[in-house]
């Protein structure tokens, strides 16, 4: 049996399947590293969404395996055998889903040597999301192969792949108002808005079942002699998706799959004080982080009711369903955010502090003006950049440059103490909407 | 050569015939190409003769378990192989070579053949020398690692007898098989041949009267899906005489009892 493995792996389509599938994997993953060179959780989306090419190329590869088998010729021969046809194309099966399970595996283990040691915290759904990856192209081989064997013509495996793109294409429009139905039927994974999501298991274990029900199918396709016993692949494709359905969580706030991954989002410290934190997603990122905080820290010292600890702030603003479940600011503590820009090792930002110190200052008011918005961001980031000790940078500014160089000179022209006390009574306004920040800079209120 | 022999193939057998058919019926499409044939034959070296579409390969199909008989009766080894008979038994006993054979063209010969022994469930101890011995047996041995696209149209014919002789049946069906081999190649074949007839019931079919008389115990002679004739090579000499078309005396004893045949049969 295992030489016969071993003469199945050499000799059928199964090095072209581990070939094809690994170049292509391992183009899609480095042409843009930046889709997951933060850490495991965009690593494993990342290489499900490339599955939106690479799954229909399994399955063209599974119908080309099939033609060459009918090329062969060796129908009339093999019918006198023994054993059960079933058994031989068994093996055949087993050799195509051992090559494309070695396929993903190699690529994944080539990006995750790239961030292995940076990328420190590992959900438990991203092994999940590699083994859905893995199941759902062995069952595009199988398919492809069952497909194969119906049409064994040249014209098959390339207009399978283009079924497979384009089924997968219409999954995803065809779901749109619900886009964990899409995500759970398709192989293909839309990437996660940032690094604090992760996938419920009850998602993945759904998702698992419903490729392994297209498996089986694919199976049935192959094996089946009869046109009835082929009717039969039916059933695991029904009972997959009905399971699948059943069983994977709806998110209604907004349909998607993701849910806030409350895990990654724990606090990690670095010794010593001022306290400085940062989400587990970003533990390899504390070391750097924690000296730039204890400056913006320093800062802000001598402000009244000065913050005495710094902590990242994950609750990411969208301003939808997405946003984080509320977690108040505590008012003793600096939030600053973490930007990885998709590098695997990010550059500490040239204006981290500035920038740290705008948001410390800044308000969001739920029913402002465009003119009374941009006013106020001028405000915050004139006082970032003045708390920071720096000059502002028109190329760093959000808001209009002059008007925030405007802001920032007159308070370099106030003694230090008034200009500490104006900017104090700005972060005092942040809970009054009513205010203009600017006027209260300007002094032209209180 | 020595291997372990078990009881099962020391056992006397339980049928006289190693193929028995009667009245046999067997389609090629919708035409009837064997039809009403009767036909009894044991150990030893058969060739079977017959005009161009004369139902040969259609018998040998139906021998080898590729189609149903549609009428009559077939018995492989004493077994009943009409409907919906278990054939797993029989085809482990089953050696067969296809007019048309089919390859997979990236296999070695060793890994082709060694590929049919599975499928043929020999015991996994076995299978090693006896890919080896049917290698050995056609002649293959240096190319037994050879592709089987690199071969040339002869070796290819080896390669396909290897593999029907690689779990020593006990009905060999080889349809044409001597078709590419030059002339040292077929003398060397029918000395196999003979080797394989001492204990198996071996069924050849050809165009080539001269080959039977050469390697076979007994010539089966059809014609539009009937038996003509069975008898021995001898015989089948003496049944022609100088007026008969041939350039051998079998060849016109075959040419002799085809016209008496079909004269009989008002064709």
């Amino acid at each position: 049996m295992i030489r016969v493995l071993r003469i199945n792996a050499r000799r059928s389509a199964a090095p072209l399947t581990l070939l094809l599938l690994l170049v292509a994997g391992l183009i899609c993953m480095f042409v843009s590293p930046g889709m997951w060179a933060e850490g495991w959780l965009y690593l494993g989306t990342a290489q499900r969404t490339y599955l939106i090419l690479l799954w229909p190329l399994a399955l063209a590869l599974g119908a080309w395996q099939m033609r060459q088998e009918h090329r062969a010729q060796v129908d009339e021969l093999l019918h006198t055998v023994a054993r059960p046809r079933w058994q031989r194309l068994a093996v055949t099966a087993a050799v195509q889903a051992l090559a494309v399970t070695v396929a993903y595996l190699v690529a994944f283990a080539a990006a995750a040597a790239w961030i292995a040691d940076t990328a420190t915290y590992l959900p438990g759904s991203v092994p999940a999301m590699v083994a859905n990856g893995v199941l759902s192209l062995v069952a595009a081989v199988w398919i492809g192969m069952g497909v194969g064997y119906l049409l064994p013509f040249l014209v098959t495996a390339p207009a399978l792949a283009v079924v497979g793109f384009g089924v997968q294409i219409s999954l995803s429009v065809v779901f749109r108002g619900s886009e964990w139905l899409g995500n759970l039927l398709s192989p293909y994974m839309s990437r996660p808005w940032d690094p604090y999501y992760t996938l419920p298991a009850g998602f993945n274990g759904g998702q698992a079942i419903w490729l392994a029900g297209l498996a089986v199918a694919g199976l049935v396709l192959v094996a089946a002699a009869t046109r009835r016993s082929r009717l039969t692949a039916i059933a695991p494709l029904v009972l997959g998706v009905g399971l699948a359905v059943a069983i994977a969580p709806r998110q209604d706030t907004d349909s998607t799959p993701w849910v806030r991954d409350l895990v990654g989002a724990q606090m990690v410290c670095a010794d010593g004080t001022p306290r400085v934190c940062v989400t587990k997603v970003r533990t390899a990122q504390l070391p750097k982080m924690t000296p730039l905080a204890r400056e913006a820290l320093a800062k802000v010292a001598e402000l009244p009711g000065a913050p005495t600890s710094a902590m990242e702030d994950w609750t990411l603003s969208y301003g939808d369903g997405r946003d984080a479940p509320g977690v108040s600011p505590d008012p003793n503590s600096l939030e600053f955010l973490v930007e990885a820009g998709g590098e695997i090792r990010p550059r500490a930002g040239e204006d981290f502090v500035p920038r740290t110190l705008r948001d410390f200052l800044a308000r969001s008011c739920p029913d402002t003006t465009q003119k009374q918005y941009d006013e106020d961001q001028a405000a915050a980031e004139a006082g970032g950049y003045w708390l920071a000790g720096r000059p502002t940078d028109p190329a760093q500014v959000l808001s209009e440059p002059n008007r925030v160089r405007q802001l920032w000179d007159g308070l370099q022209a106030l003694p230090r103490k008034q200009a500490l006390q104006r900017i104090a009574a700005v972060r005092a306004a942040r809970e009054q909407c009513g205010t203009s920040l600017t006027d209260i800079l300007t002094g032209r209120s209180k | 050569m020595m291997r372990v022999i078990s009881a099962a193939e020391t056992a006397p057998t339980t049928y006289a015939w190693a193929v028995h058919a009667s009245g046999l019926q067997v389609r090629a499409g919708r035409h009837l190409a064997v039809d009403g044939l009767d036909l009894a034959i044991g150990t030893g070296v058969h060739g079977l003769l017959g005009p161009n579409g004369a139902g040969k390969t259609t018998l040998m199909r139906a021998l080898a378990t590729v189609i149903n008989p549609s009428g009559g009766a077939l018995a492989l080894l004493g077994q009943d192989v009409s409907g919906r008979a278990d054939l797993r038994q029989i085809r482990r006993n089953l050696g067969y070579l296809p007019q048309h054979f089919g390859f997979y063209p990236r296999f070695t010969v060793r890994e082709f053949v060694e590929y049919m022994a599975w499928l043929k469930e020999m015991p996994k101890a076995n299978i090693a020398a006896a890919v080896q011995r049917a290698i050995d047996r056609v002649g293959l041995t240096d190319r037994a690692d050879s592709k089987l696209k690199t071969l040339s149209g002869g070796m290819l014919r080896r390669a396909g007898i290897a593999q029907a002789i690689v779990n020593d049946p006990e009905i060999l069906l080889l349809d044409e098989p001597t078709v590419g081999l030059d002339p040292e190649q077929r003398l060397d074949f029918r000395e196999l041949l003979r080797e394989i007839g001492v204990d198996s019931c071996v069924l050849v079919s050809t165009h080539l009267v001269e080959d039977v008389v050469a390697a076979c115990s007994d010539v089966v002679l059809v014609d539009a899906g009937r038996l003509v004739y069975q008898g021995t090579p001898a015989d089948l000499a003496s049944r022609g005489d100088a007026g008969d078309a041939g350039d051998s005396p079998a060849e016109r004893g075959y040419s002799a009892l085809l016209r008496a045949y079909r004269k009989a049969n008002g064709r």
